[in-house]
């Protein structure tokens, strides 16, 4: 009947039977801890996985990331990091993370080998010299369930090169604060990278342990703000995190009525007026909330609520008379009453860049447009008129609209039939649409 | 040691397996080969991608039995309640990000298993097309008048929605919303997209 799926339905059962043999044996030793805990019971079995994955992922992604990086540049700082409890075979397990130009000996070509590569989500940027992309590197044979380490390109003004970091898991969301500083998130682990003084660490103080981070918002450097769910189930609650320039801190969010619920994204035009949106304890309904610089409160929208409104993901707040959320629709706030706003397309999701009041960007729910707001209409741009060809199925993650003037979006180029995908940066320099990385190398099923 | 009983674990429900499986994980094998099939079609008729349709239901079925000590037990039905409510969430979070989470197997240690590529063309079970035509013309056919007049213009003819809204003599701002609770009509009404808890390949 499904010979293929046999195989693999059968060969997941036998490791699902393992794992219960082990918990079962664990949970019979009564002073074990992993008696409670049955799913933690083989981590270094776990971390010989990870740690398969991600060596071959280094050297020869050192050789592929020289495949698009100009000659000459200075390498990005080079770090080892080490891997928490990695102490498997007695001894610590160091990964370096690869860094451009390292392991592509003089003479080897640097056409990219088709079998690794990295996915991009999202992308900040700060002015036109300054912007990063993130997402997760892609492991040996490209499958679905490999997205594996976070990596991290960042834009100089002349190129895009990949920047060492810790790795905290596949990575979500990004916010730059200026040239120098940046933030990064792994939404599902609620990891949180900071980039300072040249090079990106880990930061867990204050950080709730299994919370969700969904999205980032910097007013200022020391007003920064990340959204998510508290930790338990999905929709559990949601979560505001503060850096106040030196450690993270959960807001009180304990009075907000009903409980439950999480939050997708913020934005804030000052350090008196911040706003996040989501969906409520059920993920049917839009949640609102607004931060005054003491406390957050909800914000109730009567007509929206009787249109059925939907959970929300994006929210783009340039002034405290001018927000806009958007979800199934478009809504803006104008300090007195809401308004639905024509959208182009059928579902929007987030985050949403602000380079001015009359110059807004985000994404389609389906990623195949980006939609921007001008001031006067919001309109959706797709693939084909960033100069891809028909026959290349795009999927744009993220869009960040550069200060100053210009656009970066960031996602997957998909071949025919879907067969290959491989990374895709496009930029709108003011008059039209280019593709700047369409890297050489695919992956996925040949 | 407990003895893990087959005979014993086949006359238990769903629920009663769930909650027996905190202290007897073995029970759980038993739960996962009445869900397996189901929950394996219910992700492939959904993704149509083979391996992404594998690997979300290794990392349900992972998440499931690393959180089987959460469920509680409200009653018949609540097991593959609580299943599919996990997999509903891993199947958004993968149209949203395009990748299947791996960090539930990964703690349990759970390879990932390659299957072939034309595994779901072979599954010809999973994607009956004739079936799908005759569930969406009756679901049409379920919806009152104005909501389906907005699906048939916007969705059907392809028409814009400022075209679909003065052929049809509403606003656009109405005609987005008949499209969008007549999608969400038919979504719900489709037997083809309802929870598969039963159905097997």
């Amino acid at each position: 009947m499904t010979a293929g799926f046999d195989d693999f339905l059968s060969e997941l059962r036998s490791q699902l039977a393992h794992s219960a043999e082990v918990a079962s044996r664990e949970s019979a030793r009564p002073a074990s801890r992993a008696a409670h805990r049955p799913w933690q019971v083989r981590p270094r079995i776990a971390l010989a996985f990870a740690v398969g994955l991600l060596a071959p992922a280094v050297v020869v992604g050192a050789i592929l990331i020289s495949s698009f990086t100009t000659p000459g540049l200075e390498p990005s700082p080079q770090t080892n990091e080490l891997l928490p409890g990695a102490e498997a075979g007695g001894s610590p397990a160091y990964v370096q993370p690869f860094v451009p130009g390292v392991g592509a000996s003089p003479g080897t070509p640097t056409s990219a080998p088709a079998d690794v590569s990295y996915s991009l989500q999202a992308v900040a940027a700060r002015n036109s010299t300054s912007a990063w992309a993130v997402g997760s590197r892609v492991a040996a044979d490209g499958r679905s369930g490999a997205h594996t380490g976070s990596f991290i390109l960042q834009w100089n003004g002349a190129t895009w090169r990949e920047t060492a970091s810790p790795d905290i898991g596949p990575l979500s969301a990004v916010a730059a604060v200026s040239n120098g500083e940046a933030w990064a998130l792994n939404a599902d682990a609620g990891a949180i990278l900071h980039y300072s003084g040249g090079q990106w660490a880990a930061v867990t103080k204050g950080v709730p342990s299994g919370c969700v981070l969904n999205g980032l918002t910097v007013v200022a450097g020391n007003d920064v703000w990340a959204v998510g769910s508290q930790p338990g189930e999905p929709l559990s609650g949601p979560l505001a995190l503060h850096w106040n320039g030196s450690s993270w801190q959960a807001a009180d969010l304990s009075a907000l009525a009903p409980a439950g619920g999480s939050l997708a994204a913020a934005s804030g035009s000052s350090a008196t007026d911040v706003w996040a949106v989501g969906a409520d304890a059920a993920g049917a309904r839009g949640l609102v909330l607004h931060y005054d610089g003491a406390t957050w409160a909800p914000v109730t929208n009567a007509d929206a609520e009787a249109a059925d409104w939907s959970a929300l993901h994006a929210v783009a707040a340039p002034s405290p008379t001018d927000v806009w959320t958007g979800g199934d629709a478009l809504q803006h706030w104008d300090g007195v009453q809401w308004s639905d706003s024509p959208s182009p397309v059928a579902g929007l999701s987030g985050p949403m860049s602000v380079a001015s009041p009359s110059d807004i960007w985000l994404t389609s729910d389906d990623r195949k447009s980006v939609v921007h707001w001008d001031g006067e209409t919001w309109r959706a741009i797709n693939a084909t008129e960033m100069g891809l060809s028909a026959d290349q199925d795009a999927s744009l993650q993220a869009v960040a609209a550069v200060p100053g003037g210009g656009v970066w979006t960031v996602g997957t180029i998909y071949d025919v039939g879907g067969l290959t995908q491989r990374p895709l940066i496009a930029r709108f320099d003011g008059s039209g649409w280019r593709v700047v990385v369409d890297a050489a190398q695919a992956y996925g099923e040949e | 040691m407990r003895s893990f009983d087959a005979e014993r674990a086949a006359t238990l429900t769903d629920e009663e397996l769930m909650v027996a499986s905190v202290a007897q994980p073995e029970l759980f094998v038993t739960f996962y080969d009445r869900h397996a099939r189901g929950l394996l079609a219910f992700f492939a008729r959904r993704t149509y991608d083979g391996q992404a349709a594998a690997d979300l239901t290794a990392e349900t079925f992972a998440q499931a039995f690393a959180g089987r000590a959460g469920f509680k037990n409200p009653g018949p039905g609540s097991a593959a309640g609580w299943l599919y409510t996990i997999a509903r969430r891993q199947l958004n979070r993968f149209i949203k990000r395009q990748s299947v989470e791996s960090r539930w197997r990964s703690s349990l240690g759970i390879a990932l298993h390659p299957v072939p590529s034309d595994a779901i063309e072979r599954a010809e079970e999973l994607i009956d097309s004739a079936e799908v035509r005759r569930q969406v013309a009756g679901a049409l056919g379920r919806l009152n008048m104005d909501l389906r007049q907005a699906v048939v213009e916007r969705v059907v003819n392809g028409r814009s929605y400022a075209e679909a809204a003065r052929l049809t003599g509403c606003s656009e701002q109405l005609l987005r919303k008949r499209v969008s609770r007549g999608l969400k009509i038919l979504a719900d009404d489709l037997e083809i997209l309802r929870e598969d808890h039963d159905r097997g390949l």
